[in-house]
């Protein structure tokens, strides 16, 4: 049997030169104190744009994308590089993924040719952001059971409504928003998206406090807000399939597991030898087992990732990576915390970037087992997947 | 990047699988067990798929091959070392296990095959007695050896690596048999797969299947890849799969209720005769020490591999 046969899991020379040129942009890009847009301070949010801006002009912010809409056409894999090295590095893209991951190809495949050179080039060159209105005080994840309502008027629509735990809306240009149309039988028909302007009355932004740190969660209310015929994504009270669809290309989402394994990696070099070895045994251990779960995400990663490029769709096989490194974030943010030991308390006001990056990872662990999709749902999709196979 | 077997290698993983299917499955080590020795006939169904041509040391496809062989065995806890044959490089009907103590336990070491030991530290010595099964529900295939002579050099990392793939397939079975087995099951007049309390175990279940299906076949590339550094990759994988042996047969037997304790069920023969791959030649907490220490000298290869923190882009230049 020929050579290509055989199994290979190093990167491919052009993703390895992809690689190597986010790190060194890394390096050279961002300052070292740098954890991620949303912080206190106002600068990381200006780094974040900056660096996009840099990914933009080397058109790598696009990379997945459509040579035709300004990206590299790249393969899966590459792409999946930008995932790791992005996320391992704290986000530096801050919250320009969403446009670039799924609202720009949501775009290329539902939206006008109008839609689309209004909105691609604008997001391909990193200098808008959007928001996605998706969820609802009482619309979880039973988001079909969302209330926002449009109403028409005139030639457009008047949307009225509340949303919750919308990410980055006090920063964003657009909402890629769902309201009801129409009232029906099924929970399912009914639903429009539409494409809404932040920046117009009608629409309230109120920040929730949160431990993460700003700009994670708002609350967004709409009171006859305003949204012209252009505005509507796909058909009229067909947006459900959209939201599907859209999702669907977040089949891996955030690579989580790359920042573990760069933490993970770091932790012995940063405590030194004489605080490593005065660790317990057992902690060590649970380190050791770590590295182990954290090596088990990533190829979990890699098994839907390789469906993926063969345009296949496995649900089992994505829940299972989502409840993987879903439950890894929060193992690694536990035995880093305890390798700190008391100085996990404190972390943040240290001279070590290491022991900061610690208490950043902890405190958006405990949300990952809750965004996109909470980990019940994700288990209770895959029973029913292998359930249904038998 | 490439990490799937190709069809044709997973199309021969099931031709063995079918073969044993045919055979009985089970009833192979249930006759095995009650004293009619079925050492003859696996090793006669292997020969006759070219099984015993395979060269798993060479590498490549002959290793992918060799593991799957292993995997459909371990799916059905065929009575033959299968793993321990494939994998020995002293000759012609011989096989090795991987030792970490002086008192040597061999599974299925009554086989009529000449055995060797290797130990972690690559010696390798020729197993010059076999004592008397140690017999009981847990360890009727297994039996004291002794070896006089380590004068010999050898690597344990083939045969722990294809013991691995062993468990794999008694996991994979376990699990298959229990998602079966809450389908058809009815109380409250609904399939106890409607439980969410079901449902959740099920998820755990197939996560921990899922993640060990990729390490086998990660750790069948890194044996070559990193062949210096092997055995850290190889501990690293026989620790996940104790890891999610130990999840899943605790899940197979709650969900099969009284039923998966009883000799009827194929679940209880698998539960029993993992043991031997999951104790031997060491237990779960042995091998996370064991793996500890490795990862001490050099944390496992993954996308970082730092010699220095300022090695990290960010911490580094600190």
């Amino acid at each position: 049997m020929a050579r290509e046969a055989e199994l290979n899991f190093d990167d491919s020379p052009d993703a390895a030169e992809l690689r190597a040129e986010l790190r060194r942009l890394v390096r050279e890009e961002l300052p070292p104190e740098f954890l991620g847009a949303f912080t206190d301070d106002p600068r990381d949010l200006e780094t974040a744009q900056r660096f996009c801006k840099l990914l933009a002009d080397r058109h790598i912010l696009t990379l997945a994308w459509p040579l035709e809409y300004g990206g590299q056409a790249a393969t899966i894999w590459k792409q999946t590089v930008l995932r790791e090295e992005m996320w391992a590095h704290h986000e530096p893209r801050g919250a320009q993924y969403m446009g670039i991951n799924w609202v720009g190809p949501a775009l290329m495949r539902f939206g006008t040719e109008a839609q689309r050179s209004e909105h691609l080039e604008r997001i391909a060159s990193g200098e808008i952001i959007w928001c996605q209105g998706f969820s609802e005080p009482d619309a979880g994840s039973d988001l079909a059971s969302l209330k926002t309502r449009a109403e028409r008027d005139g030639d457009g629509w008047r949307i009225t409504g509340q949303k919750i735990w919308t990410s980055y809306a006090t920063m964003a240009d657009w909402c890629f928003l769902l309201a009801r149309t129409t009232r029906g039988d099924s929970k399912h028909h009914g639903i429009t998206v539409f494409l809404v302007e932040m920046d117009q009355p009608g629409v309230e932004v109120r920040p929730i406090p949160t431990m993460i740190g700003p700009h994670h969660l708002n609350e967004v209310f709409f009171d006859e807000a305003w949204a012209g015929p252009e505005s509507v994504l796909g058909e009229v009270d067909n947006g459900w399939k959209i939201v599907r669809d859209a999702l669907a290309l977040e089949r891996v989402g955030i690579a989580r597991y790359a920042r573990s394994d760069r933490l993970l990696n770091l932790a012995p070099l940063a405590l030194g030898e004489e605080r490593w070895s005065a660790l317990p045994r057992d902690l060590k251990s649970r380190w050791a087992r770590a590295l182990v779960h954290t090596r088990q995400a990533r190829l979990l990663a890699y098994r839907v990732i390789a469906l993926q490029d063969q345009g296949r769709v496995d649900a089992s096989d994505t829940a299972g990576y989502r409840v993987a490194v879903t439950r890894l974030d929060q193992e690694v943010a536990e035995v880093l915390m305890d390798i700190l030991d008391q100085r996990a308390v404190g972390a943040m006001s240290s001279g070590s970037q290491f022991e900061r990056a610690v208490e950043d990872h902890w405190k958006y662990a405990q949300a990952s087992t809750v965004a996109s999709g909470s980990i019940e749902i994700q288990k209770i999709l895959l029973s029913r997947a292998i359930i249904g196979a038998k | 990047m490439k990490t799937q077997l190709e069809p044709e290698i997973t199309e021969y993983g099931e031709v063995v699988l079918d073969a044993f299917r045919a055979a009985g499955g089970l009833d192979l080590m249930r006759a095995h067990e009650g004293g009619d020795a079925r050492y003859e006939q696996v090793e006669g169904i292997l020969e006759g798929l070219g099984v015993w041509d395979l060269r798993p040391h060479e590498g490549g496809v002959d290793l992918q091959a060799a593991a799957e062989v292993c995997r459909a065995a371990g799916f059905f806890a065929a009575p033959y070392p299968v793993a321990e044959r494939l994998s020995s490089s002293a000759g012609e009907r011989t096989a090795c296990v991987a030792v970490t103590t002086d008192d040597i336990r061999i599974n299925f070491a009554d086989a009529p095959l000449e055995w060797y030991a290797y130990d972690l530290a690559g010696k390798q010595g020729k197993v010059n007695s076999i004592g008397p099964s140690f017999g009981g529900k847990l360890a009727s295939s297994v039996f004291p050896a002794t070896v006089d002579d380590w004068s010999g050099r050898g690597d344990p990392n083939l045969v722990l690596l294809l013991q691995s793939w062993t468990l794999l397939g008694m996991v994979q079975n376990a699990a298959a048999l229990t998602y079966r087995y809450v389908s058809e099951r009815k109380q409250f007049d609904k399939a106890i797969s409607a439980f969410q309390g079901v449902q959740f175990q099920l998820a755990d279940m197939a996560v921990a299947i899922q993640s060990i299906e990729e390490l086998c076949k990660y750790t069948l590339w890194s044996v070559e890849a990193h062949a210096a550094d092997a055995l850290v990759d190889v501990i690293a994988l026989r620790s996940a799969c104790l890891e999610s042996a130990d999840l899943v047969f605790r899940g197979a037997h709650q969900l099969h209720g009284a039923i998966g304790f009883c000799d009827e069920t194929d679940v209880s023969w698998l539960s029993r005769y993992s043991q031997p791959y999951r104790r031997l030649p060491m237990g779960r907490s042995q091998t996370d020490d064991l793996l500890t220490t490795l990862c001490e000298r050099s944390p496992l290869p993954g996308l970082f591999h730092f010699s220095s923190v300022a090695d990290d882009a960010l911490i580094g230049s600190r």
